[in-house]
């Protein structure tokens, strides 16, 4: 099954004098010089909100029987497990707060809280976070907005306080529920929602991300090392996605409302019993993590 | 009587160094502790609500710059999804220069071509990973090297 995403709605440049066109430039010796003098490299996954929002706007529904059971708290008595869920946890409650779910919402809030105070995550999910959920219950935004901001200061406390491994365990959780939340939407057929499939293949570039992510910690934290191998498995199914650039990558920049379009054609190919190996493979990883 | 005398001098300025050198490691404890803390607090207080109306995607990127330092930010753009880009750096600072280039094939924009905006809307045909090239120009006082907090934050386009 091939997917192409095509270029389509392009906009009329010649119309306005004001839009310049920049094009993308290849890549250069000088600009490859310039990357490996950074210092510093930060790496960002999808967090659970933008994972909900990747779903939601694929078009598909919500399915409360595929979260992860409130009552699975009682199992995790190990930072490990409590770091991972905490993550988990994030985003069944961000998937629930994008579908009005608001008692979902407060009740993953709650065992989200729970968790982080385990953790001894200082002030990033207290009885004034549940309180305003509790208030804003019919206002989507609010509750999106708070949902950010505890998950920001969540990673911020940790990283700030020395644990930033922790912290890459939290991301790890959080999508690797992201991801099982979709693929269970998919009930592993390709043919299930072709959008919200062709996100799910395209998480093949998330996982490096990950990966990346949790090299650089897996000499502090002997549970990054477990970690990693269980995202090799992974690894090895996502090597069946084969992603091909068709077009040139073309940036399309409006200067005057600093607004920037980037264009390309791709094709991503998997094929169906390589799809549903990926989900089990999902399932089985998601299933160890909550059990 | 006098071996003693000097052995008490010796050991009371010894006792005064030890003094000195472990209140100045404890203020600059504190003062390192408070530096990183404040990184949060400007992400939070100060960078997070340029990203208005867009909604911060919750994810925390921040750091202390120096002069002439450069950092590097990878992350999965989504096609579909409309983001903003916020680069913001301490008032301090002089001011940030960011390029994003696509993981694959090249420069996509440069904020030196729009007087260093900190801000940057964009969305994506194509899912792709792009980096996010941060660097704090040297200014032109060589004697003094500043330093201080940037954040890198993404925020969403909600429906």
């Amino acid at each position: 099954m091939t997917f192409f995403a095509c270029n389509s709605g392009a906009k009329k440049e010649s119309e306005n004098s004001e839009k310049d066109i920049i094009e993308s430039v290849p890549m250069n010796d000088q600009l490859v010089e310039d990357l490996n003098k950074s210092k510093l490299i930060f790496y960002s996954l999808p967090s659970p909100l933008e994972t909900a929002m990747l779903i939601k706007r694929a078009g598909a529904g919500f399915d409360p029987d595929i979260l992860n059971p409130l009552d699975n708290i009682s199992k995790y008595n190990t930072n490990f497990k409590m770091a991972l869920n905490l993550g988990i946890y994030s985003a069944d409650l961000s998937y629930a707060s994008l579908f009005d779910q608001s008692q979902t919402t407060i009740e993953y809030m709650g065992n989200a809280r729970n968790l982080a105070d385990e953790l001894g995550i200082l002030g990033a999910i207290d009885e004034q976070t549940i309180r305003q959920l509790e208030e804003n219950m019919n206002n989507r935004e609010v509750v999106m907005n708070i949902i950010s901001e505890t998950y920001m200061n969540s990673n911020a406390y940790l990283s700030e306080n020395n644990r930033a491994a922790v912290s890459v365990i939290v991301l790890a959780g959080g999508w690797i529920e992201g991801l099982y939340l979709a693929t269970s939407l998919t009930r592993g057929n390709l043919q299930n929602n072709k959008n919200l499939v062709e996100r799910i293949l395209y998480q093949k570039l998330s996982l490096v991300t990950l990966q990346n992510m949790m090299e650089t910690y897996r000499d502090e934290n002997s549970d990054i090392d477990r970690l990693l191998a269980d995202m090799q498995e992974l690894s090895e199914i996502f090597d069946k996605v084969t992603i091909v650039n068709t077009s040139e990558v073309e940036a399309v920049t409006d200067t005057l409302n600093r607004t920037t379009t980037i264009r390309a054609k791709s094709e991503i190919e998997i094929s169906p019993d390589d799809y549903i190996l990926l989900c089990e493979k999902i399932a089985e990883l998601r299933n160890n993590f909550i059990s | 009587m006098l071996n003693e005398n000097f052995m008490k001098y010796r050991l009371k300025k010894m006792a005064r160094m030890l003094t000195f050198v472990g209140g100045a490691f404890l203020v600059l404890f504190f003062v390192s502790v408070s530096s990183v803390a404040q990184c949060s607090g400007f992400a939070r207080a100060v960078a997070k609500p340029e990203l208005s109306p867009y909604l911060h995607d919750g994810n925390y990127n921040a750091t202390i710059l120096g002069e002439g330092e450069t950092i590097v930010l990878r992350k999965t753009v989504f096609k579909g999804q409309k983001y903003r880009l916020l680069v913001k750096g301490v008032s301090e600072l002089p001011k940030l220069h960011f390029r994003v280039l696509d993981a694959d094939s090249g420069l996509l924009f440069d904020n030196s071509q729009v007087e260093f905006a900190s801000r940057w809307d964009f969305d994506v045909q194509t899912t792709r990973t792009i980096e996010v090239e941060v660097s704090v120009p040297d200014d032109e006082n060589p004697e003094i090297d500043t330093g201080g907090c940037v954040a890198i934050l993404f925020g969403l386009e909600l429906d």
